[in-house]
């Protein structure tokens, strides 16, 4: 009877101790569930392994030592899993006969705190996941898969550009809502696509995203592809260029002295196309003229500039609001895909699907009508 | 690399294949040889027949062409030469296989793709092009890559 309430007091401390994170399914004999996280103040980011601890005794407690288990383990090898455990192992069986419960606790807590790095490599550039500073690498907290934040970023980039969403465009609007809460516009992010974790293709939660939401928007510098700095983008001044052009923009289109390229019109000597620089010695001679002034008699329609390619003139285009083509978006036929977008990314045009989840599949192929309804 | 082409592999994908490269070199999947060439961004491998399949003993090759922006983007992976003979495998050498389309994913590498590919062979029960091959090789006459097709998926056995 002593034992049994000396154990229940050693139970109520481990309570005491560890709150919401002990879950008690049995009083006497012990048998309870701790949630292991690294001693990390609370940091929810810099978390890369977790586990739970089981710890299960029979009625002769504490003279024979608890069983002992880690569930639910993230983020941990199956080594460490069981050095840690052949560890607590070795203390229950040296504290045989002496309350044990927290002092199991505070050492597996301890040994978690120890490993937690994350293991292995990032799966986009396959470099080791090393810890520089507390932003060099990122967890999805749901599956605890680990990535540099840069190389993480740069994939939600392009997987937003595939979807025809231009990251600038994005943030500006949701900076307009001056939603200062990153979650909240993460969340606002997600609903607008769906991102999967590249490894095991769970959904992403916006919490996860949080924690590089600032980085998101900002040039990494070592793009290929052109990127707007986010900081000239964003600037006061730009914003103020930005929407005095649109004005401008507008007032044209109102007039009809705006002829904008529509998705099925062909590129014609003149019309302002703006090529990567990488390409530049191709583009023609045209380029440079994209002229600022609103002709008196203009009123084109859209048709007529797959027509009248003598009338390049009158085409204009505001700079505030160019219509920049990515060479690569122009199919084959030399028809332009749909210009969507409108900042300096192009989205790319993707026709895939949303992923498929689970093992690899495979079957017969149907045919891929591109850009439908093009040749009526 | 191949720098002077426009559509050269980027820094992050010329990088990220040395990497691949190298692993490749140390632990290849087992049944694949890589055949050595200067050219990071077209592998050219050597594929032999799981022993106790249809294929056993026998020798195929797949070239491995990687975009710019991999592995952001799948790599095309098509047979060349002489085809196997396989319920998904067109005599053009395209393969339906729904990782080297919709269901990429940047986490994958080549030798993840081999492994596939492998096992897609080794669970073949039927040495047989598919039902729709003649059609569907018409149709990419011109050269289509088959990333351009629209793949539909439904067989989760072979």
């Amino acid at each position: 009877m002593m034992v049994e309430e000396e154990t229940e007091q050693e139970v109520d401390a481990a309570i005491s101790v560890y709150g919401a994170d002990c879950t008690v399914i049995c009083r006497f004999p012990p048998h309870l569930l701790v949630r292991l996280q690294p001693r990390t103040a609370n940091d929810v980011s810099q978390q890369f392994v977790e586990a739970v601890l089981m710890i299960q005794a029979n009625s002769k407690y504490p003279e024979e030592p608890p069983m002992l288990e880690l569930k639910d383990t993230k983020g941990l090898e199956d080594a460490k899993a069981t050095r840690i455990l052949s560890d607590l192992r070795d203390l229950a069986s040296d504290l045989a006969s002496n309350p044990m419960l927290v002092a199991i606790c505070e050492k597996a807590l301890d040994s978690i705190t120890e490993m937690n790095q994350p293991d292995g490599n990032c799966c986009f550039c396959i470099e080791p996941l090393v810890m520089e500073n507390k932003f060099t690498i990122m967890k999805l907290i749901s599956c605890f898969h680990c990535f540099h934040s840069e190389c993480f970023i740069r994939w939600w980039r392009w997987m937003l550009q595939g979807r025809g969403l231009d990251v600038s465009d994005l943030f500006l609007a949701l900076q307009l809502e001056e939603d200062k809460d990153s979650v909240a516009s993460c969340e606002k992010l997600l609903e607008q696509t769906e991102v999967n974790c590249p490894v095991c293709r769970k959904a992403i939660h916006p919490h996860d995203l949080a924690s590089v939401w600032g980085a998101l928007f900002v040039d990494n510098g070592q793009e290929d592809e052109i990127v707007p700095d986010a900081e000239v983008i964003f600037s006061k001044s730009e914003r103020e260029r930005k929407a005095k052009f649109d004005t401008l923009f507008k007032v044209q289109q109102d007039r009809g002295g705006i002829v904008e390229p529509k998705k099925l019109e062909v590129i014609v000597p003149g019309m302002f196309v703006s090529v990567p620089s990488t390409r530049a010695t191709e583009s023609g001679s045209g380029l440079a003229t994209a002229s600022f002034e609103l002709p008196e008699s203009s009123s084109l329609s859209a048709s007529a500039v797959e027509c009248e390619s003598s009338q390049q003139d009158n085409i204009l285009l505001s700079q505030g609001r160019q219509h920049v083509l990515g060479a690569e978006t122009i199919s084959d036929n030399g028809r332009i895909p749909k210009s969507g977008g409108r900042g300096l990314n192009q989205p790319r045009v993707r026709y895939g699907r949303q992923v498929n989840r689970g093992g690899t599949r495979r079957g017969n192929w149907v045919r891929r009508d591109r850009g439908t309804g093009l040749n009526e | 690399m191949s720098s002077s082409s426009p559509k050269g592999l980027s820094r992050i994908a010329a990088n990220r294949l040395h990497k691949e490269l190298k692993e490749w070199q140390m632990n290849p999947p087992a049944g694949f040889k890589h055949k050595v060439s200067d050219n990071l961004q077209r592998w050219i491998v050597e594929v032999n027949g799981a022993p106790n399949t249809l294929y056993e003993n026998e020798t195929y090759y797949l070239q491995v062409d990687f975009p710019e922006n991999y592995p952001m983007e799948a790599p095309q992976v098509i047979f060349t030469h002489n085809p196997p003979l396989h319920p998904h495998i067109y005599s053009n050498g395209h393969i339906c296989l729904d990782i080297l389309y919709d269901s990429w994913s940047p986490a994958m590498t080549v030798s993840s793709i081999c492994i596939s590919i492998l096992s897609m062979l080794s669970s073949s029960t039927e040495k047989a092009r598919p039902v729709d091959n003649d059609r569907y090789v018409r149709n990419c006459r011109n050269g289509k890559s088959p990333k351009e097709t629209r793949w539909w998926f439904h067989d989760d056995k072979v």
